[in-house]
């Protein structure tokens, strides 16, 4: 039974847990994918919705396994444990990982040593193609022990209306300076004139005048 | 002989870009000199706008390509970047020009206002000059891309701010009061820059100093 077990946990390629902070609860969402049979434990109160539990453990026929779970606002506690690589995000809030976890902070979240760029690369692509977006701030973790993730849960003040804000900001700046740049073209043609008529003016002067 | 036979509008058009030719004043510009000897205000002010437009496109090119590794970054990138550099020029304007004219300039305005774009404009190009050469690194070295960009983002605040006071240097009208608005552009300019790259950060694959703007440099 235990070797079934642990040739089913080796399936488990890939899981993604998203968190929505609700008050003061995280309410998460796992999703565990494998090329077949995989398995996570759990704990009680978790909710199976693919998949059963037998002895702590929740396992899935197939290559799909969803698990759901609630939490009180501190430490994550998504359903951690299962062997691949752990994505993490978060709806509400952000999260700042202990330092001690020695998370590296890149331009897509946080990622844990033994994560590479590439992985991530592998997993977003993959995700788009099941329609999920990759482009949220995510913590990628591989093989995660089976335990709280410790950090900092943080607001931010940059929300999505301050980058619209940013970017309708630079739209305007050049429509309006397209606008500006039409509204000039009358009044610099006159000084084109008014500069090449002053040339004309001398040079025909200096003409009369023998000195050309 | 040379005499005024015909006005047609156009042609001063063409005589004008016999004389310096129109695509090449913004290198000019660049090159610390003024294009055209009698060139009024409006054509300056136009000229300004083109440079400030080809500053907007060189730096979202520059955004994407510093962003190459990541597409969401990519593509974020390429109005990020111009954002930071056309509202950072947009805030410090008012400031840069009310100096000017507080200082006793009664005119200048628009020389000013190109020095500036000619300043944005000669930090772009040195951004996208330098462009492939940081994309190169991104993609085949863990470590130095990050480094790379920031140095470039270095050189090109320095090539910028080089330009657009040699320029103002050889204005007649700016000379006289030169230091004071220079310097309340170049301040008020960089530190709306650091808070508006704080607003759009991520824009590098890593984490930099600038993400958390002012405040947290300072911390």
């Amino acid at each position: 039974m235990i070797a079934l077990v642990g040739a089913a946990w080796a399936q488990v390629q890939t899981a993604t847990h998203e968190g929505t902070l609700v008050g003061e609860r995280i309410e998460w969402s796992s999703t565990f994918h494998g090329e077949r049979d995989v398995c996570t434990p759990v704990r009680p109160g978790d909710r199976v919705l693919i998949g059963a539990v037998n002895d702590g453990l929740a396992c899935a026929e197939g290559p799909l396994l969803r698990v759901e779970r609630s939490q009180f606002v501190g430490a994550l506690e998504p359903p951690l444990g299962a062997p691949g690589i752990h994505r993490i995000t978060l709806k509400g809030t952000h999260f700042e990982p202990d330092p001690g976890l020695g998370m590296q902070k890149t331009a897509s979240g946080w990622t844990a040593p033994g994560v590479s760029r590439t992985d991530r690369l592998h997993f977003d692509t993959d995700l788009r193609k099941h329609g999920v977006r990759g482009l949220q701030t995510a913590l990628y973790l591989r093989d995660p022990e089976n335990h709280a993730l410790p950090g900092e849960l943080v607001q931010s003040t940059i929300t999505s209306w301050t980058r619209l804000g940013m970017g309708l900001g630079l739209g305007l700046v050049v429509a309006l300076g397209g606008v500006f740049y039409r509204r000039l073209d009358g009044l610099a043609r006159r000084e084109r004139i008014e500069a090449w008529m002053a040339d004309a003016t001398v040079r025909t002067e200096l003409d009369q005048d023998g000195i050309v | 002989m040379t005499t005024t036979t015909h006005l047609d509008p156009h042609e001063p058009l063409e005589l004008e870009a016999t004389a310096s030719g129109p695509k090449l004043e913004l290198l000019d510009l660049v090159g610390g000199r003024w294009p055209l000897e009698r060139q009024g205000s409006a054509q300056r002010v136009q000229m300004a706008l083109r440079a400030g437009g080809a500053a907007i496109a060189l730096a979202s090119f520059y955004g994407v390509v510093i962003g190459s590794t990541d597409l969401g970054l990519a593509l974020g990138n390429a109005w990020k970047l111009p954002g930071v550099l056309a509202l950072s020029t947009l805030t410090a304007l008012p400031a840069g020009l009310l100096a000017h004219r507080l200082m006793g300039g009664q005119r200048g305005s628009s020389n000013l206002f190109t020095a500036t774009m000619a300043g944005n404009f000669a930090a772009a190009l040195v951004l996208a000059s330098l462009s492939p050469l940081v994309a190169l690194y991104y993609h085949t070295s863990t470590l130095l891309g990050a480094p790379l960009a920031m140095l470039t983002g270095s050189l090109a605040l320095f090539v910028g701010v080089g330009s657009g006071i040699r320029l103002m240097w050889r204005s007649e009208e700016l000379r006289k009061a030169l230091v004071v608005p220079t310097l309340v552009l170049l301040v008020v300019q960089l530190l709306a820059m650091l808070q508006f790259l704080h607003l759009a950060s991520p824009i590098l694959p890593e984490a930099t100093i600038f993400e958390s703007g002012l405040e947290g440099m300072l911390q």
